[in-house]
């Protein structure tokens, strides 16, 4: 018989700069990784003494996804199949989450790669949409500067696409 | 079972750098491919050109076999309107859905140059309007006007060719038109002005007695302050809109000389006063013509077509022109509001 685990019950999770904290199992369930393994494994020996280790997720990183789990514990959980065509052509994002995101860039890309290792789909969304927003609505040089890219097209590729856009050249 | 080994069997791999500086590069294929899935085709297609990394991961998964498709007129001209953002020497025609060269005498006022196109508006289509159909519409910024000033001001390019066209944008213009019927003479005055990324335009129209003629409520029955709010003689475009014009220019003459009514228009981003008196009347209009994007924007729809509506703050739009000065000149035929 599964055993019973109360909202309250403490998780502890260690980032791979080791540093621990304690955290609702509720709060880490919003992790689909980490929800399995605690089923796989009962969670009965996890403890401050054997925390879970998160490895390539730093403190700084750790805290900002606990604290987005945190808001988000009672949302929904959605079905692990949801792929529907609406979730994928809005890049609206709630307040909170905007304003959540607002971090530098390095910060941004640690999110999102730590919920992809964690399975947190919701906010890795987030993530995503927060990157394609600061896509939109630019030029491509405008793409290079904002994220740092270097143009490394050789003469013959810009010429390439140069015939590409030639359709909206006036002649 | 060791939670650890657990764990560690399941840590991605970081891909090869493709490029140390740039963590976007640094991403996994299937996190890119999640990020440009949430991008409209003309985004995927600019991303397409800013490097060999990411041009192969969009051709490869958006590209290959489909050809470069923009289904929409309003798609490829979206697309155009973000390519042309690092281009200063080129400007987006709505009407032949291409990139024109700029030429750098093009301004509002000016007759030296005009497109091969005509000017850009399309008269058989009320979908992408380049200008506004105005009375005065030869006066009037039109969409290009708007598209390179913006883009001048945020390039804030080093080159001086650049640097005197965005002078020339911007400078203040007249016209002066004598009507021998009514016996008025109209002095139509345009600054132009960028605030916070915005274009905004202050019109001001002075209707003046010609000799010993006073003005009436009846010299101003010609006046367009926009799509919305016209008075055309019998040509207005709606009843209601005239009627609600005509009352602030009844309320304009009968208050005390010179005071201003001050109004907004509720379907675009326009706020107007009125101030009358027997010799003289000045009509006030300060405009948000939006910010740097397409014909197909709300805030540029609205001001050139009756049909698109947005809402604004009344006086929003007098409060963000801010002082009445243009490049250091006071207006001072600018009424300011009464604070009770």
């Amino acid at each position: 018989m599964a055993e019973a685990k109360p909202a309250s019950q403490k998780i502890w999770l260690v980032s791979n700069d080791n540093a621990t904290m304690e955290v609702d199992r509720a709060v880490v369930e919003r992790s689909m990784l980490l929800k399995n393994m605690l089923e796989d494994l009962g969670g009965a020996d996890v403890s401050p003494e054997n925390p879970i280790p998160i490895p390539n997720v730093n403190e700084a990183v750790l805290r900002k996804v606990v604290e987005w789990c945190e808001h988000h514990r009672n949302d929904p959980v959605a079905a692990p199949d949801d792929e529907s065509d609406a979730r994928k052509k809005t890049t609206d994002i709630e307040e909170w989450d905007q304003k959540f995101m607002q971090v530098d860039q390095e910060m941004l890309f640690e999110i999102i790669l730590a919920s992809n290792f964690l399975d947190i789909k919701p906010l890795l969304d987030v993530g995503c949409k927060t990157v394609a927003n600061m896509i939109k609505g630019k030029s491509p040089e405008e793409i290079r500067k904002t994220f740092n890219i270097t143009n490394d097209f050789s003469a013959e590729e810009e010429e390439q696409i140069r015939r590409e856009n030639e359709w909206a050249e006036d002649r | 079972m060791n939670i650890v080994k657990y764990l560690t069997g399941l840590v991605w791999r970081a891909p090869e750098c493709q490029s140390q500086n740039s963590p976007i590069l640094q991403l996994p294929v299937e996190l890119l491919l999640n990020i440009f899935h949430f991008l409209p085709p003309y985004s995927r297609l600019l991303v397409y050109q800013t490097c060999r990394a990411l041009r192969a991961i969009v051709h490869r998964n958006f590209v290959a076999g489909r050809g470069v498709i923009l289904v929409t007129m309003e798609h490829r001209l979206i697309y155009l309107t973000h390519l042309a953002r690092s281009l200063p020497d080129r400007w987006v025609c709505a009407k032949c859905c291409k990139l024109h060269p700029t030429n750098r005498w093009d301004t509002p006022s000016s007759w030296l140059y005009r497109p091969r196109c005509g000017d850009g508006y399309d008269w058989s289509s009320d979908e992408h309007s380049e200008s506004r159909i105005f009375f005065n519409y030869q006066h009037s910024a039109s969409h290009r006007h708007i598209e390179l000033t913006l883009k001048y001001a945020r390039l804030n390019s080093s080159k001086r060719a650049h640097q005197k066209h965005l002078k020339r944008l911007l400078t203040a213009h007249h016209a002066i038109s004598i009507r021998v019927a009514e016996g008025i003479q109209l002095k139509r005055s345009f600054y132009p002005k960028v605030v916070d990324g915005r274009y905004l335009l202050l019109t001001v129209q002075t209707y003046l007695g010609v000799g010993s003629n006073l003005i009436s409520q009846q010299s101003i029955d010609w006046i367009q302050i926009c799509p919305h709010l016209t008075a055309l003689g019998v040509f207005s475009l709606s009843r209601d809109h005239r009627m609600h014009l005509g009352k602030i220019i009844y309320l304009a003459f009968a208050a005390p000389a010179n005071t201003p009514i001050f109004e907004s228009c509720s379907s675009c981003g326009t706020d107007f006063s009125v101030q009358a008196s027997p010799k003289r009347a000045t009509v006030c209009i300060w405009q948000d013509l939006g910010p740097e994007g397409s014909v197909y924007d709300s805030e540029w729809a609205a001001i050139v077509r009756e049909t698109t509506k947005i809402y604004h703050r009344p006086g929003s739009i007098r409060e963000l022109y801010g002082q009445h000065e243009h490049n250091g000149e006071l207006l001072q035929i600018v009424p300011k509001p009464v604070v009770f």
